[in-house]
């Protein structure tokens, strides 16, 4: 599928990416009408997001990328296989990836550090992403992400697959239609932090380029912290809070419609490491106050009465759910229908298909780039607030700390040379 | 040997082998009182004003610990002979009715658990007590009690909450106050120690509470991977006034080998009398590091400046601790920005010591900081095994506020040349520096790609007036890739405009734009569309 110029002014979104009626036909669409993927970040998570794609009729994947080479490897094999040829190009430099015209939409996967410096190329570049959550590793890198995709008009999906299954939308339109009546708290559990241990430097593994791999984050040697485990140290990610505050945060906000705004007000406490070769916070608890009064309350899942998940409570009483399920109080809640005249919430049932439906109607995806925004900023305005200790005012439409001065140096980060946003 | 005599010795052996097993015997064996005796101080650390009555109490509601037996015999030895105090050993709570107490200069509870002291008659006659000038001692489990008495808890220091380093376990111990009377026994030098340490936390247990003495040495391995993630400080020993009165509370002493170590037994001896009222020492809470004393400051960052890759962070953390806790105190903070400025100037500090000092200050550095920074700017690294200088400068300066790190950065501009002055580009872009549009605007000419690319993304990422009308020029200028950039720059400047509410300006680019290629023309067309929006709301 080429991209062309759609000049007709008037229709929404201006789609430039032109869907061939060979979609109608039953089977596989010809390779020219089907959707080139370049995937970059082949690691657990990219592989895993890649073998949805794989299973996709309309997707051709043709590239894969990698600073090391063994994840390559073995993404390339993957494609290899599945389609019976070797013309999957392999790549170790994303921006060659991202340069090739004949390439349609991206696959992002890579840790924090690198979340806005391709996506934003990407964009530039007029390509559609499916990125992996959380949006980015600093406020300030979510928002230049959110400018580059709505400036350049592409189609976003954040790997927030839980928005996709059923039991969670259903949770978050029970409270959105008021079954447990006005909401004024909720609680969020994430998971408990891990990681230990103080590894000496080693010398970096056959294949990997690892100046690369740590692109615009600071320059340290490699201690064996590389794939995976990188997410316990903060240059990298915020630990299981950024992890996962794009799932249970993000379920929070949207049963709340506060999916594209923020708190007013953030405070909280954290426990970090204090020694060893990891950083990020194996505890944390903060609490959000938003305009309305409501009170959000994030915490690793040990020091919340419901553990993992999301748990509203209402005037008439409470939903709470998380992966295992939905639960109510009263339970007669969980028998409501939701009528005809109510809200509905966006609806998919694929995370992966509800992308390329978008990249093909132009409409906006189930989770957006200005929600995936939003459920981040959650998290990273914990995270300053517990690394500040401090009680901080923020506007949430401005993005500045309206009483600190350290808060708002923690908005941004600089960028070890040559790399920019 | 009679049937008779021969069955007691069995009697006697199988009981010797019990207490073996299970610790926990009835009486001190008397190789065992040989021991204490010989590892006893031989005097008072201090004469006693008067003679001083000690009473030893040991009732246990909770667990009993085995050394109980030892603990009791070995503090009768040591009033016997340093002649500091004389003992009565109980276990009866009557003894804490007013009447008996006030025979009595000080209680010692060995290793007591779970005492309630139900009942206002005996909290208050104890309370009484000691707030009224007498003194409380505590042997290791005498933090398992009063659990529903809060101001005794309080009184105390701490509340027992587990014990992570068990009793068959070796841990190091470092020396907090060194220079303390009631340290004099271990000379200023940690030791390893095999007993169970307690452990008491945070809110009870506080250095701004109490004076801490010795407590566990985290950077042991072994003591430090049985830690939790908050055991960051687990004190041993410490001592307070409580009222007009003193507790001297000391946290060794599970095994019973402790009754015999001579450095622990004069620690105790001290401790003693000073809870007796016999010696008198400074007992005014001390926090780890303490800011005003310019000794310990620098003691801690001549380590820091030592700190490598892959070594112990614990004295990183403390320093950032330290800072956290300063927040508020610009004064403190000011001291604290000089000792960190004091590394970087340093010969002799490592990369990574430099690396964390930058990290630091792109959070509290002010203009103070400024030149130490602008000195590595220019600066190479000396490995490709190290942090660039100019990297780690720029982690600092690009978060500086003050106009004096923009200065820094755009004098830097022409001295520099490779990745060290993409990076300056990059971080000027970035802090939004309009005044170094005049350099920025020629370096989209730069010769060098990656100079070129950062030079016309920081216009676009500063817009403003200036910066508008130079990438308006570019546009005309430059070619293939760097071209994109520049354009995307001038979007940006567009996409400014429109969010000020200049439309006619916004628009003008947008149409100007619109003409280009698919993504560049595709996002100057949504430009358009947006602000004709706009004005019709």
């Amino acid at each position: 599928m080429k991209s062309t110029v759609a000049a007709a002014a008037g229709v929404a979104g201006f789609p430039y990416f032109v869907c061939s009626s060979a979609f109608g036909q039953a089977g596989r669409p010809a390779p020219s009408n089907r959707i080139t993927l370049g995937c970059i970040g082949m690691g657990g998570q990219g592989t895993g997001d890649m073998r949805g794609f794989l299973g996709k009729k309309e997707i051709q994947v043709v590239a894969v990328c990698d600073v090391d080479k063994k994840n390559l490897d073995r993404a390339k094999k993957l494609v290899d296989d599945k389609y019976g040829n070797s013309d999957c190009k392999m790549y170790l430099d994303f921006r060659e990836v991202i340069e090739r015209k004949d390439i349609d939409a991206l696959l992002l996967a890579l840790p924090d550090q690198w979340h806005s410096i391709p996506a934003i190329m990407g964009a530039r570049a007029g390509k559609d992403m499916y990125a992996e959550k959380p949006l980015a590793r600093t406020i300030r890198e979510g928002r230049a992400i959110c400018d580059a995709v709505h400036r350049y008009g592409r189609i976003w999906q954040t790997g927030s697959w839980q928005r996709s299954v059923g039991h969670f939308r259903r949770a978050c339109e029970l409270v959105r239609n008021g079954r447990i009546g006005k909401v004024n708290k909720v609680e969020v559990g994430l998971p408990t932090g891990g990681g230990g241990g103080n590894n000496p430097v080693q010398p970096v593994p056959e294949g990997v380029d690892w100046d690369f791999w740590l692109g615009p984050a600071p320059w340290v040697p490699y201690r064996g912290v590389m794939h995976w485990n990188w997410r316990w140290i903060m240059d990298y990610s915020g630990g299981q809070l950024t992890d996962w505050a794009g799932h249970h945060i993000d379920i929070a906000h949207w049963g709340l419609g506060l999916d594209r705004t923020g708190p007013v007000e953030i405070e909280g406490k954290g426990v970090y490491p204090k020694d060893g070769m990891y950083d990020a916070p194996t505890q944390y608890k903060f609490t959000c106050k938003y305009a309305d009064g409501l009170t959000m309350i994030v915490a690793n899942d040990r020091q919340l009465p419901k553990g993992m998940g999301a748990m509203w409570y209402g005037e008439k009483g409470w939903i709470h759910v998380n992966r295992g399920g939905l639960k109510a109080e009263p339970k007669s809640i969980l028998d409501e229908v939701i009528g005809p005249d109510e809200i509905k919430l966006y609806e998919s049932r694929d995370h992966t298909q509800n992308f390329l439906d978008c990249v093909k109607s132009r409409k906006e995806t189930i989770t957006p780039v200005e929600i995936a925004h939003r459920s981040i900023s959650v998290g990273l305005l914990g995270e300053i607030a517990m690394l500040t200790e401090e009680k901080l005012k923020w506007d949430p439409e401005k993005e500045i700390f309206l009483n600190s001065d350290k808060a708002n140096r923690l908005l941004s980060r600089p960028m070890r040379a040559p790399w920019h946003m | 040997m009679s049937q008779r005599l021969k069955f007691t010795v069995i009697g006697l052996s199988a009981i010797c082998c019990l207490s073996l097993l299970t610790n926990c015997s009835g009486a001190v064996s008397p190789q065992d009182v040989k021991r204490i005796e010989a590892a006893m101080p031989a005097k008072a650390v201090a004469v006693p004003k008067r003679p001083r009555k000690l009473l030893v109490f040991n009732l246990c509601k909770g667990f009993r610990h085995g050394s109980i037996p030892h603990w009791d015999k070995a503090l009768e030895i040591m009033g016997r002979k340093t002649g500091a105090f004389e003992t009565v050993v109980s276990g009866d709570m009557a003894m804490f009715s007013a009447e008996n107490l006030n025979k009595f200069d000080a209680v010692c509870l060995n290793n007591t658990t779970r005492l309630g002291f139900e009942g206002p008659a005996l909290r208050k006659s104890l309370m009484d007590f000691i707030k009224g000038g007498k003194g409380i001692i505590g042997i290791h489990a005498a933090t398992d009690n009063f659990y529903k008495w809060p101001e005794a808890a309080e009184m105390m220091g701490g509340q027992f909450c587990g014990h992570p380093w068990g009793g068959g376990g070796t841990w190091a111990v470092k020396i907090d106050d060194a220079g303390h009377p009631l340290m004099a026994a271990y000379k200023g030098k940690g030791f390893k120690v095999k007993d169970e340490i307690y452990r008491t936390k945070p809110p009870l247990y506080s250095r701004a509470k109490q004076r801490v003495l010795m407590s566990l040495d985290m950077t042991d391995e072994a003591t430090g991977k049985n830690a939790g993630p908050d055991d960051t400080d687990i004190g041993l020993s410490w001592v307070k006034s409580c009222g007009k009165g003193r507790l001297f509370y000391c946290s060794l002493g599970h095994n019973n080998h402790l009754t015999w170590d001579p450095a622990l037994l004069e620690h105790y001896l001290a401790g003693i009398q000073f809870a007796l009222g016999d010696f008198p020492v400074d007992t005014k809470p001390k926090p780890l590091i303490s800011l005003g004393k310019g000794s310990e400051m620098e003691e801690l960052f001549e380590k820091i400046k030592k700190y490598d890759y892959g070594q112990s962070r614990a004295e990183l953390t403390e320093v950032s601790n330290m800072i956290r806790d300063a927040y508020g105190s610009p004064q403190k903070l000011k001291q604290i920005e000089s000792s960190l400025i004091g590394v970087l100037k340093s010969a002799d500090a490592t990369p990574a010591a430099k690396q964390f000092v930058c990290r630091k200050l792109s959070i509290i550095g002010t203009e103070a900081c400024v030149p130490a920074l602008t000195t590595m700017l220019t600066k190479k690294p000396a490995s490709k095994q190290e942090p660039h200088p100019a990297d780690m400068a720029r982690y600092a300066l690009e978060r500086i506020p003050a106009e004096l790190a923009g200065v820094a950065l755009r004098k830097a501009l022409p001295n520099t040349s490779g990745k060290a002055k993409v990076g300056i580009i990059n971080s000027l872009g970035q802090r939004r520096d309009s005044k170094a549009v005049g350099a920025l605007s020629k370096l989209v000419y730069s010769s060098d790609a990656l100079e070129a690319d950062a030079a016309a993304a920081a216009l676009g990422n500063i817009a403003g007036p200036d910066a508008t009308k130079a990438l308006a020029e570019a546009r005309t200028k430059t070619k293939g890739k760097l071209r994109l950039v520049v354009l995307d720059g001038y979007l940006k400047c567009a996409d400014k405009l429109a969010a000020e509410g200049k439309r006619r300006e916004a628009s003008a680019i947008y149409r100007e734009l619109s003409t280009e290629p698919a993504p560049i023309g595709a996002a100057a067309l949504r430009g358009m569309v947006t602000v004709r929006g706009s004005r019709r709301r």
